[in-house]
This record gives C-alpha cells, structure tokens and sequence, in this order.
C-alpha cells in the first residue's frame, strides 16, 4: 500500500507510464495519488469476495467470431498515415527500439 | 420546437432548413463565446451545401428518414469522417478520422446533419468538462459554473438553444451528469445496446453512446437511429435488432401500466438538502400513481472505488496506442530511443488529469496490486450485479438524484480532487452492472437545474422513457432554453 515512505513510488510510474511530471506537478500528483489509492483501500472493506467470480464483462456472452475476411477498406492509400508517420515501402518507421 | 415537429415541418417544406439553420447560426454566435459548447463548429455555408445534395440525393425517400434536416452536435470522441476528433486533447489537436463511428453513419443515413464536435473533459476524464484542453465549458444556467462533465458541451449546446439534439458518451455519468447540471434529458442505454465502433476508448467494459435532447420524445427518436446491433463492435449485442422507442414510449404511455419503484436511500440521504428536497418532490409525484417502495444499496464509497479502478485500470492500457508514430501528435525523433520518444510524446500529449489516471491504472495493474484491487474491484463488480438482480425482481425501475450536489462553481473541485471522484456515487453503478440509466430534470433551486435519475435493468429503455415523459407531463419540464 502507497505511503509516505514510497519516495521512489512515483519514479517507478513514470518508468512504468513513460510519462513525466514537471517539478511542480510532482508533490501534487503524489498527494493525489494517495488520496485516491486510499479510497480504492475501501475495497478491502468488504468480506466474503474469495469466493465470487471477477466480473470482467457485464454482457457474459461468448466472443463472436467471424470470418477471417477483410469488411471495410479504411485508409487504403495511408491518408490516415499522411500527417505524421514516415514511410518507407508501406511500412510505418518508429523509433529505434533496440541499441539506441 | 421539438425536433419530432421540426422533422414533420421539414418533410413538408425542406426550404424550411435552411431558414432553421439561419437562425441556429444566428443563435449560436450569440451565446457560443459566453459558454462555448464548441470545439469544432461546421461553417454555416458547408452545411447549407451538404443540406441541399441531402434533399436532392434523397427526393423521392425524405418521408422514411427519421432525422431530416435536424441538427445534431457531436461528443468530439466520437469519429467524424473529415471532421477534426481531437477528445479535447493535445495529443489528438489535429487528428481528422478517416472513418464514421457507427452512430454517425446511422444519423446520416437518417438525414440528420453534424453541426459541430463539443467540448469535453480529456479523454472523457473528469465531470466538469473543465479538463479540456482548450478551454472549459460555462454552465448556460449560470456562467461561473460548470455545466458537468464529461459530455460538458453536449449538454449545454442542448440547453442554450444551439442544437437541438446531441450525442453525448458515458463511462461513468458522463450523459447523466451534465444532462442533471444543465435541466437537460440524457440516457445511458443499456451496454451492448449501441454500438461503440468509432468511440475514442477510455474504459471500453463501461463506455456507452447515448442521445440527450431537450424533451422525452427526441430522446427517443434519436435512441431508436442510433441503437441495434453492429458487427464492427464485438460488444454489441447480437440479438438486438431496430427497436422503435417512440412506438415502445407511446405504447405504454397510453396503457400506464403501474410500476414498482424502488427509491434508494442511500442516493437521498448523501445528498445536499436543495437537491434532496427537489428530487423527492419528483418522487411524489410518481409515488401518486405508481407503487413506490424505499430500498437499500449499502457500500456507496466502495462502489466508487472499484468503479474507479476498473476505469483507470482500463484507461492505462487503452491509451497506450497514442504514441505519436502513426497519428496524433507528431514529434521528431531522429536518433531518439524509442521510450524517449514515447515518454516526450506523451507528456506532452496527455493534460496533468489524464497522466495521473493512467499513472494510477498502471500502479493498480502491477505486480503485487492486481489482485489486491483490479480483481477485487471486479469481484465487488459481480457482487453489485447480483444485489440489483434481485433489486429488479421486486421493483421494475429504482430512482434517485442524478447528482448528489448542484452545479459547482468553475476551478471549486480542482481544489479537492476527490470531491469530483465521490460526487460520481450515484451514476457510476449503472456502468459497473451495464443497466440503463436516465437523467430527468424536474426542478430548478435558485436558477440551478436538478435531476433524478432512474435505472432499469437491461434492455429496459422503453420503461426509463415512459416515467421521464410522465414526469415531464406532470412538471412541463420540455424544450426549455436558458438564456446565458
């Protein structure tokens, strides 16, 4: 559980989000986050869960599956892709992932 | 005038849009800059254009469409072909779906026409409509506050006269909220009802498309375009086929059937005493005709909890496919390594609510925490369900506040953030068990609208719309515009 002795817990997000706080944005997000980890403690608050079953989907109906065909033909010509990404031969280049 | 009569208007004489879009426009630059609605607003000239190819396209079939000529402003999560979708974010500023979400298509295919793409809450995080990136949203009741959240601009577009019918998305009270702040009707269809193809995720298990309109019978109208089953969404339930929920409406409108109305205590009790007293006076006038009976659902701070960690839980993992590669915002990252570039991009993308919530979806999903609250929050999820399955074997809708609170002042919740979490304890159940769930103002304290809600279970739509439109009867709550 998140307490005040967790300096690092927010260093440990950030690697974890690939997101950053500024400086100022620091010493607030952490109060926050442990306002809202302690209400999620309420969780813990009520018994006799060992037994019930995760609810992972309102709906319990199984997957559909279908067809292994292709529907619709969004973005063919890569409008979608035009803006932003650079392409080479149809395939999209990111950064480096490894050896960087 | 309500869009059923516009619509009949319209079919007769189709010359009459245009004169109803000169005085929408006319209407819409004189309130926009005091509450601005609005992140994206279609010129009047391109829609006047689109107007006359509608009615040339479709001469000899303009009877059969349901939505001729009405305007309609769209969440700006929801994809629009051509049309900016930016989720009031940074990260998506200048993103222009290629595609139409399914609800839009569905509109379109109706005759309706995309006024606009509204303000909202980043990512649809937060219930003041305040996270925006651009600028937050003014409560047209009263413009030092705010017009909830997060379909902020939906609702006060509806309210203020500048459209007359809305989309709006709710993964939590997203419709609900804003509708109850703004003396607006808004509904939460049952999950599964319509389809969520083209919907911007951030908690994909709870979000909902649902309609708002300013009187009971548009709402309807605009519920039966948009519901039934699409193959595109493999959440969309298959055995729902085109429901006619006006037909539904005015059936039992005309059978009134007595119901069995459940009031929740708890919902009651935890709000503040203008909105208690109004929404009780609401219940009355219900109990005078219909069976009514108080019930109990205990655990209100834990259902927020585990509503809370299953949306953040989600969140994190929905919004990781913003990385900047392929679209949304662009960043240069030549001879970068790949966690420097999606760190930057992301930073910079994502407003200080929507880093924090994934932030916290992460920490809950990591090693040693999953168990402890993911699947804890998913077994108080089932637990909940089963408590309003046996709610619904005795009761055939429940009822309470929608919100527990009056509209806030603009910037009063940022100084307690867990104040907006906890005002959310009366709509978040409604997503976590995926039951409908209506907001129907009845009543104003000082010139602040208050809403009731009212749930039902699955599929229940026609039975939501028939006590708001026999409320709306008994208060003439309907087509009222507030003068910002």
């Amino acid at each position: 559980m998140l307490s005040s002795s967790d300096s690092n817990i927010l260093e440990y997000l950030e690697r974890l989000t690939l997101i950053k706080f500024n400086e100022e944005e620091k010493k607030r997000v952490y109060e926050e986050i442990k306002k809202v980890i302690e209400l999620f403690n309420e969780v813990m608050k009520v018994e006799g869960l060992d037994n019930v079953e995760p609810l992972y989907h309102v709906v319990e109906i199984e997957l559909p599956l279908r067809e292994d065909e292709v529907l619709d033909a969004i973005d063919e010509n890569h409008e979608l892709l035009k803006d932003n990404a650079i392409l080479e031969n149809d395939y999209v280049k990111a950064p480096k992932t490894v050896g960087a | 005038m309500p869009v059923h009569k516009l619509v009949e208007e319209f079919k007769i004489d189709p010359s009459k849009v245009f004169d109803y879009l000169d005085s929408l426009y006319d209407n819409i630059k004189r309130v926009e800059n005091k509450i601005q609605s609005f992140i994206t607003i279609i010129p009047q000239e391109t829609l006047d254009r689109y107007v006359e190819n509608l009615i040339k396209e479709n001469k000899h079939r303009i009877d059969n469409l349901k939505l001729f000529g009405i305007p309609i402003a769209v969440k700006d999560n929801i994809s629009t072909k051509g049309i900016r979708t930016t989720c009031a974010s940074k990260m998506l500023e200048n993103y222009v779906p290629p595609y139409n979400a399914t609800v839009v298509e569905k509109i379109m295919r109706e005759g309706g026409i995309i006024i606009g793409k509204t303000n909202m809450d980043e990512f649809a995080m937060g219930s003041t409509t305040e996270t925006s990136a651009f600028y937050p949203t003014k409560n047209p009741w009263d413009t030092t506050r705010v017009p909830g959240g997060s379909s902020g601009g939906s609702a006060t577009a509806l309210a203020s006269g500048e459209a007359p019918l809305a989309l709006g998305s709710d993964t939590g009270g997203s419709i609900r909220n804003p509708a109850s702040f703004c003396g607006v009707y808004g509904l939460k269809p049952t999950y599964g009802l319509v389809s969520r193809y083209g919907l911007i995720a951030y908690a994909s298990s709870m979000d909902q498309i649902g309609p708002m309109a300013r009187n009971v019978v548009d709402l309807a109208i605009l519920l039966s375009v948009i519901a039934g089953h699409d193959p595109r969404d493999s959440t969309s339930v298959p055995f729902v086929q085109s429901v006619d929920y006006v037909q539904e409406l005015y059936k039992l409108y005309h059978k009134e059937p007595k119901l069995r109305i459940g009031i929740i205590k708890e919902f009651f009790e935890g709000s503040e005493e203008p909105v208690k007293k109004a929404a009780t006076k609401a219940v009355d006038l219900l109990c005078s005709y219909h069976e009514c009976q108080e019930i109990s659902l205990p655990f209100s701070k834990q259902i927020i909890a585990a509503y809370y960690i299953i949306a953040m839980a989600e969140a994190s993992s929905n919004l990781a496919r913003f990385d900047g590669v392929r679209y949304g915002m662009k960043i240069d990252f030549t001879n970068r390594s790949w966690d420097e570039a999606f760190t930057e991009v992301r930073t910079k993308g994502f407003g200080y609510e929507v880093r924090k919530r994934i932030a916290i979806g992460a920490y809950i999903l990591s090693a040693g925490y999953r168990d402890m609250y993911y699947i804890r929050a998913l077994k108080l999820r089932r637990v909940l369900k089963e408590r309003f399955d046996q709610i619904f074997k005795d009761h055939d809708i429940v009822v309470s506040p929608t919100m527990p609170i009056l509209p806030p002042r603009l910037g009063e919740f940022f100084k307690d953030p867990l104040r907006i979490y906890l005002a959310d304890v009366n709509t978040v159940a409604a997503n976590l068990v995926g039951i409908p769930a209506i907001s129907i103002p009845v009543d104003f304290y000082n010139g602040l609208p208050v809403g009731l809600q009212a749930m039902a279970k699955q599929f229940s739509e026609p039975l939501l719309l028939y006590v708001a439109k026999q409320l709306e009867d008994r208060t003439g709550f309907r087509d009222i515009l507030a003068q910002p």
